[in-house]
């Protein structure tokens, strides 16, 4: 039981370590908070609430995400995008992903 | 859709948001939160195609989590004392607690009335009585040193950032040092003294004093006076304990946080008796009485007053020095080093 947690734990803790690269390149378009979670569930990447809106706004602060309000059906909804700054760097992370892959598939080969 | 408007869960989950937020932070993350809620009502309401109800609405607010939680992250990250002031923190605390404990501790042991007139009862309630200040004192102190570098922590930007790591040679390490070790020639030397002291004060005090040659023939004029006398218990127990303390020391073969304690209490007791030792000094000795010297008993015990009370100061000192050093060992030497590392 303990070794299920352990190994949860572990997973959790490498998962944390895509989930900038994985919101950043959700947002080449217009998301608010719940599309962008509905949209990493579907495909495959958890994120619960609490972890993801608080990103999204450290993300705005370090400038790569900019953020707009807009009333839709009389509700305030936040919407995020990438930011000039984010769609530089964004490329620059998916090639490191891509070596860190290479890298990992040659180790564990 | 007007879920939410009345709804007392949500409602009241916002407030507590809004209360655990910073002012400036407030408005725009719980209009936020407020959004992502009712967007997940909606979902759950698609979902199980029927209207947000209170049940539905605290199965959302639990996916939320807390508001403690949910606003955890929202937070910036502050600290009373940063990690960057914390082992200077640590280290100012290692090195002035130990000192104003023992200061207090001596300043108020000198302050109580004069051992000489005291029972066993009043020694021990005065012995106890200093401790309480001590401890007092620490507890100040250990408050005002949180105090200065929380300010500092708030005031100096500096001590925001994180650490530059500068420019490191390897060469200079320090050597590693073993405060366990032993020097045993120094203990076994320690005991045989502190032993014939022992048997002296307690089998051949009435031996201790001036012997003269007057005339031809040989006087004795004992130089304890009865003030010494409550005295020899106590320092008979500080030698007993300090023979013992050695064996152990001699047996264990190095220092251990055990016998480190042990030494922290020896030193303990020997700057209480010799504060007192030092304070009643004129009254435990006299030279009336010793043929022969009559010209010279004032100056002579003047001199011997001052030499005394400069060699009970050097002792208080080293006590002192020995307790901190052993308290930094103590709290130091939690990782054993290995004799040597082999390449």
């Amino acid at each position: 039981m303990e070794n299920d947690q352990s190994i949860e734990n572990l997973v959790l803790e490498m998962r944390r370590g895509v989930i900038v690269l994985a919101v950043l390149s959700q947002c080449n378009q217009e998301q608010y908070g719940y599309s962008l979670m509905k949209s990493l569930s579907e495909k495959g990447l958890l994120i619960d609430q609490g972890t993801l809106y608080p990103l999204l706004r450290r993300l705005e602060t370090q400038g790569l995400l900019s953020s707009s309000w807009r009333l839709e059906d009389a509700r305030p909804r936040r919407y995020y995008t990438i930011s000039p700054e984010g769609q530089k760097i964004l490329p620059k992370l998916v090639a490191e992903w891509e070596s860190m892959v290479q890298m990992m598939g040659h180790m564990l080969d | 859709m007007e879920t939410t408007n009345n709804d007392t869960l949500v409602d009241r989950y916002l407030a507590a948001v809004n209360d655990l937020l910073p002012s400036k932070l407030r408005k725009d993350t719980v209009t936020e939160i407020r959004s992502l809620i009712q967007d997940s009502l909606d979902e759950h309401s698609k979902l199980e195609d029927r209207a947000p109800d209170d049940a539905m609405m605290a199965a959302v607010l639990k996916e939320f989590g807390s508001p403690e939680k949910i606003v955890a992250p929202y937070l910036p990250e502050k600290y009373l004392i940063g990690p960057r002031l914390y082992p200077t923190f640590i280290l100012v605390l290692k090195i002035a607690l130990p000192i104003i404990a023992v200061l207090v501790l001596v300043a108020s042991w000198l302050g109580s009335i004069p051992v000489t007139s005291m029972t066993a009862i009043e020694f021990i309630s005065e012995l106890v009585k200093s401790f309480g200040n001590s401890f007092s004192a620490v507890v100040q102190a250990f408050g005002n040193i949180v105090l200065i570098f929380a300010i500092l922590q708030w005031a100096v930007p500096e001590f925001k950032l994180t650490i530059k790591e500068k420019e490191w040679d390897p060469h200079s390490l320090k050597a590693i040092s073993r405060p366990n070790k032993i020097k045993r020639g120094d203990l076994i030397a320690e005991i045989v003294f502190t032993f014939i002291a022992l048997i002296i004060f307690n089998f051949y005090l009435d031996r201790i004093g001036i012997y003269n040659n007057f005339n031809g023939q040989w006087t004795f004029t004992p130089i304890l006076t009865d003030a010494f006398t409550p005295y020899i218990p106590w320092l008979s127990l500080l030698w007993i304990l300090t023979i013992l303390l050695d064996v152990l020391v001699l047996r264990n073969g190095a220092w251990q946080t055990g016998t480190r304690w042990f030494s922290i209490l020896v030193s303990a007791l020997n700057i209480a008796i010799s504060a007192s030792l030092m304070r009643n000094i004129s009254l435990l000795y006299t030279f009336e009485g010793a043929t022969g010297w009559l010209g010279g008993i004032g100056i002579l015990k003047s001199l011997l007053n001052q030499f005394l009370i400069i060699a009970l100061g050097i002792t208080i000192i080293v006590s002192v020095v020995k307790i901190v050093q052993m308290i930094l060992q103590i709290v130091r030497v939690k990782v054993s080093v290995p004799d040597k590392i082999v390449p």
